[in-house]
């Protein structure tokens, strides 16, 4: 049963019962890319701080997808909150066709639900990946005040390169809508599920939000997370192939 | 559509890539939970076959139906590359259940 739903553009926002982010709000966005390294720290965030499901998106640009959790029928897109964290998480891809519509109806959504800033979790993916022991975290901020919040998280700043996919979308809606804004990427592998570049994402953005989120047995799961993420990582690929993704390894022409 | 990842018997399919290093041919392989001492990695001409055990039993008991009460215990493959290569691996290489091998293309 739902407790409200309402549109905004294609997508439909349920929730399942009332609430209301506490000040300052913070979203944080997690969505299939490379690694799967927000939705994998998204997963343990929602176990570690104890957050609750509180509502779901879908659309008819979306596959027609049902999640069935602990016996709940729940929406493709997934809400959780806690306090004056909001989580949006899908372990489903967005088609491209989705994603325009989907950045403009979140960013309004989230607002409105009292988010004073928007945090995008992900994977920078880097081809030696293989080889890279220490795993650097980078932070684009579309807003003065989302630089200033990133200055003290230990991770440097994203200056010249190409992003493709989810991300990329919501960054340039973001600047449209002038909401403070953080992408949080640290470097991971493309094509593997990638748990450790997860743990080191959730540290700097622990840091961003002034939590502190414990990554010990994230770690410890690693290697039976990688090993359930496969078919996941599978189908985010292709997606991933569709929209380009390889644009990103390209050094941009002009700076 | 593709096939699952998974047989009921008790294998899993695993993660890799293909990388054409103009020469050579670099295939990355995602073995998580493998033991290391199991791991092959075959070629004969275009085919690759691998193979690993798993350390310990693995089951996702969480999962309802399908594959949920199957007792998972070895990755096993066989993929197809772009061109033929010399049997024997140049170099094989294991860094956190990640495999690398990379293979001498085969001259024509």
């Amino acid at each position: 049963m739902f407790f409200r739903e309402e549109y905004i553009g294609e997508f439909k926002f349920v929730e399942y019962s009332p609430y209301r982010l506490a000040h300052p709000g913070y979203a944080i966005v997690a969505l299939p890319d490379a690694g799967l390294v927000g939705v994998i720290g998204a997963s343990h965030m929602i176990k570690v701080l104890g957050m609750e499901e509180v509502g779901g998106a879908d659309s008819p640009l979306l596959p027609p997808v049902t999640i069935v959790s602990k016996g709940e029928i729940r929406l493709p897109i997934r809400i959780f909150a806690k306090n004056n964290i909001l989580l949006i998480y899908s372990e489903i891809a967005l088609p491209p066709q989705a994603m325009y519509g989907f950045s403009r109806a979140l960013i309004d959504y989230v607002e409105r639900k009292g988010s004073e800033h928007l945090i995008l979790m992900t994977g920078l993916a880097v081809p030696h990946r293989f080889e890279i022991e220490s795993l650097r975290t980078y932070y684009i901020p579309t807003t003065k005040e989302a630089d200033e919040a990133a200055k003290e998280s230990g991770a440097q700043r994203f200056e010249n390169g190409f992003l493709v996919g989810p991300y990329a979308l919501l960054l340039k809606e973001a600047v449209r809508a002038r909401m403070n804004t953080l992408m949080v990427a640290t470097e991971s592998f493309l094509e593997f599920p990638d748990p450790e570049a997860s743990a080191r994402n959730l540290q700097v953005i622990g840091k961003v939000i002034g939590v502190e989120i414990d990554v010990k047995e994230l770690l410890e799961k690693a290697e039976v997370i990688r090993l359930r993420a496969r078919d996941a990582m599978k189908s985010v690929m292709k997606n991933l192939e569709q929209m380009r993704k390889e644009y990103e390894y390209a050094p941009p022409l002009h700076i | 559509m593709s096939a699952p990842s998974w047989s009921h018997k008790g294998w899993l399919r695993p993660l890799y890539s293909i990388r054409d290093l103009g020469d050579r041919i670099e295939i990355l392989i995602d073995l998580p939970s493998a033991d290391e001492a199991t791991i092959e990695v075959r070629a004969s001409g275009r085919r690759v076959s691998i193979s690993a055990r798993l350390r310990k039993e693995t089951v996702f008991s969480d999962w309802s139906g399908r594959g949920g009460e199957v007792v998972f215990t070895e990755f096993r493959d066989e993929i197809t590359l772009p061109t033929e290569v010399v049997e024997n691996p140049l170099a094989v290489d294991v860094r956190r259940g990640v495999v690398r091998v990379i293979f001498k293309k085969m001259e024509v």
